[in-house]
C-alpha cells in the first residue's frame, strides 16, 4: 500500500474521528487554562 | 458566535458568514493547511477556497459540527494543492508524517487487486476503534491533521517523548492489524 492510498483512505473515514480529535484538544486546552 | 448562528448567516446569504467563519476557525484551518503545504500563501488560498466551498455547500447542507466539515474541505484542497506543487520540496509535516508511517505500510508482495479506498477506510476505522481515546486522538492529530509531535504534546498535555512512544506503538499495532486482515502481505 502506498502512503498516498493510506492518506486517501484516511480522508474517507467517518466524521466522528475528526470531531473527536478536534473536541479532545479543545477540552484539553480549556482544562489547562483553568 | 455559535455554529448555528453562522450557518443561519450562510442560509441568509450574508457575507458576514465568511467573516464569522474566519474569526472562529480561520487559525485552525490555516494551521491544518500549512501542516500539509508548508507555505503560508498556498495555505491562505486553500483556506479561502474552502470558505468558498462552504458558501456553495450551505445551503442546502447544514453541517454539524461545522468545524469537522470545514477541516475536511481544507485537508482535501490542501492535499490536492500539495500534489499539484510537484516542484515543491518535500518538507511539510504532511510528508514527514507519511514517510514515518511508510515502513508500517510497505510490503514486498504486490497485491494485484488494490483495496477500494472506502473499504480501506472502514478497516482503518475499525482499527481506530480498538485504540484508547487518547491514543486515537494522537494518531488522528498526527496522520489526519499532520500536526508535529511538539504540537500534539502541547495539545494533549503530554511530553514529545511520550507522544513519540505512543505513535511508534500505535503504528506497530496498525501494521499487525492490517497484516491479520490481509491488507498487507
Amino acid at each position: 500500500m502506498t502512503t498516498k492510498t493510506f492518506s486517501q483512505a484516511l480522508g474517507e473515514i467517518g466524521d466522528k474521528y475528526i470531531t473527536e480529535a478536534n473536541e479532545y484538544v479543545a477540552v484539553s486546552k480549556k482544562f489547562r487554562w483553568n | 458566535m455559535e455554529d448555528e448562528k453562522i450557518i443561519e448567516l450562510f442560509f441568509a446569504r450574508s457575507e458576514q458568514a465568511i467573516k464569522e467563519l474566519d474569526t472562529k476557525y480561520g487559525k485552525t484551518c490555516h494551521k491544518l493547511s500549512c501542516n500539509i503545504l508548508h507555505n503560508d500563501l498556498d495555505a491562505e488560498e486553500c483556506v479561502n477556497d474552502a470558505y468558498l466551498g462552504t458558501w456553495n455547500a450551505i445551503p442546502p447542507q447544514r453541517p454539524n459540527p461545522l468545524l469537522t466539515f470545514l477541516c475536511k474541505i481544507v485537508r482535501n484542497l490542501s492535499i490536492m494543492r500539495h500534489h499539484a506543487n510537484t516542484a515543491m520540496k518535500r518538507n511539510s509535516t504532511y510528508d514527514v508524517a507519511l514517510e514515518e508511517i511508510e515502513d508500517c505500510l510497505s510490503s514486498t508482495v504486490t497485491i494485484e487487486k488494490e483495496l477500494e479506498i472506502k473499504e480501506l477506510a472502514l478497516i482503518i476505522e475499525n482499527f481506530l476503534d480498538t485504540l484508547s481515546v487518547e491514543n486515537r486522538v494522537i494518531f488522528m492529530r498526527r496522520y489526519w491533521f499532520s500536526d508535529t509531535y511538539s504540537d500534539i504534546a502541547q495539545r494533549v498535555g503530554l511530553t514529545e517523548k511520550n507522544v513519540s512512544v505512543r505513535l511508534t506503538r500505535t503504528r506497530k499495532q496498525m501494521r499487525e492489524y492490517l497484516l491479520e486482515r490481509g491488507v498487507l502481505v
